[in-house]
């Protein structure tokens, strides 16, 4: 997946209508809850094939933190 | 042909709202609007037993069918609250309304997927035994189990009960179901020592990703395609779990049901509480149910309203 198209899925996920970059610090996102982590790590699983328990996604702090978190998996 | 009859339901009157505790939960106003979707949720007096649950759930039913108790002939009670460990409850209530001696009662114990698994149940045992008459009822008061200072659950469930009358002239039939369990994960919802624990991650990230792959296997089944289907009725776990499956599945908003912002997430009674409103329609409809929760367990299915 291409890095501006997670994002793009990230905002959907998050139901945000705030444009999201890298800078982006999701404790100031008011979408960003328990169950939007929860959210998140099912997406993971479902398009990286990655498990992420709610311990490593509550430690995000930017939206770079995923980026970085995916690695390679982001082209 | 055994199917849906009548639908009566219980709500206790007393209410708690969620509103009144979001400093302590540290949450807003938002997330109790758009991602639980439960504004209040209903909590039984502290006398009722699981049993006066069905008893007034059976009162507003006798209200519709005016019911001769010596047509009953099978009383299930899906619970995992029961008054007490033994006997099973089906039997107190079917003395509380005093039905004849010639009635099957027994008690099946499942929660969030426990209607459609008990619809199944209490279909394949009146056909086979030639029943007539039954009723299904649910009551899984988790107000019993809940620490109010937990904020995984005390938000989420309201007590409640619902009873169908399941007979041989049906309002609703049954199409086909289809089960499943992953009884490795048990552990995420549970009560241990008489209190309630939930694993919300896991439970969500099950349903999030089983009731899709059930949902394609139940129309296939059903030999239905998506569009076809009128109403679909998941287990009303939160607004946020219904929103998730609806998304996944692309399905149109207006034929995703919700409607619990009022009493909470009721287990077992969520989907009869829903299909009973359904009932006021006049016009035929086909309708798809799921139910996922504790075990980890589902059960989705056709029903088809005439």
């Amino acid at each position: 997946m291409k890095k501006n198209d997670f994002l793009q899925e990230l905002e959907e996920l998050l139901e945000t209508d705030d444009k999201l970059t890298e800078d982006t610090v999701l404790d100031e996102l008011e979408e960003w809850d328990s169950l939007a982590m929860m959210s998140l790590s099912t997406f993971f699983d479902e398009n990286f094939d990655i498990q992420a328990n709610m311990d490593e996604v509550k430690k995000f702090s930017k939206v770079s933190d995923i980026i970085s978190f995916l690695g390679s998996k982001l082209q | 042909m055994i199917g849906i009859k009548n639908i009566g339901s219980y709500l206790p009157n007393s209410k708690k709202s969620n509103y009144d505790v979001l400093e302590k939960f540290e949450i807003s106003e938002s997330f109790v609007n758009k991602k639980l979707g439960i504004k209040n949720v209903r909590v039984k007096d502290k006398l009722d037993e699981t049993s006066d649950l069905c008893i007034k759930a059976y009162k507003y039913l006798d209200e519709k069918e005016r019911i001769a108790k010596n047509e009953i002939e099978c009383l299930i009670v899906v619970t995992q609250n029961p008054d007490y460990n033994l006997p099973h409850t089906s039997a107190i209530v079917h003395k509380k309304l005093g039905f004849s001696e010639n009635c099957a009662c027994f008690d099946i114990s499942l929660g969030c997927s426990g209607y459609v698994y008990g619809l199944s149940a209490i279909k394949s045992f009146m056909q086979e035994n030639n029943i007539k008459k039954g009723l299904l009822f649910t009551a899984d008061p988790y107000s019993k189990i809940i620490n109010p200072e937990d904020k995984n659950t005390s938000m989420l469930f309201g007590d409640g009960a619902s009873v169908s009358l399941i007979s041989d002239e049906p309002l609703f039939r049954l199409g086909k179901f289809s089960f499943g369990t992953i009884g490795e994960r048990y552990e995420s919802l549970i009560s241990k020592n008489g209190e309630l624990h939930m694993d919300g991650f896991d439970i969500f990230s099950f349903a999030s990703k089983y009731v899709p792959t059930d949902f394609e296997k139940v129309l296939n089944l059903n030999n239905i395609s998506k569009d076809e289907v009128d109403y679909f009725v998941f287990h009303q776990g939160s607004k946020y779990i219904v929103d998730t499956l609806r998304k996944k599945l692309k399905l149109p908003k207006d034929k995703v049901l919700f409607d619990i912002e009022d009493y909470g997430n009721t287990v077992s009674s969520s989907i009869p509480m829903i299909l009973e409103k359904i009932i006021e329609e006049d016009k035929k409809m086909n309708i798809f149910v799921s139910g996922f929760g504790v075990g980890l367990s589902w059960a989705s299915g056709i029903v088809y309203k005439r």
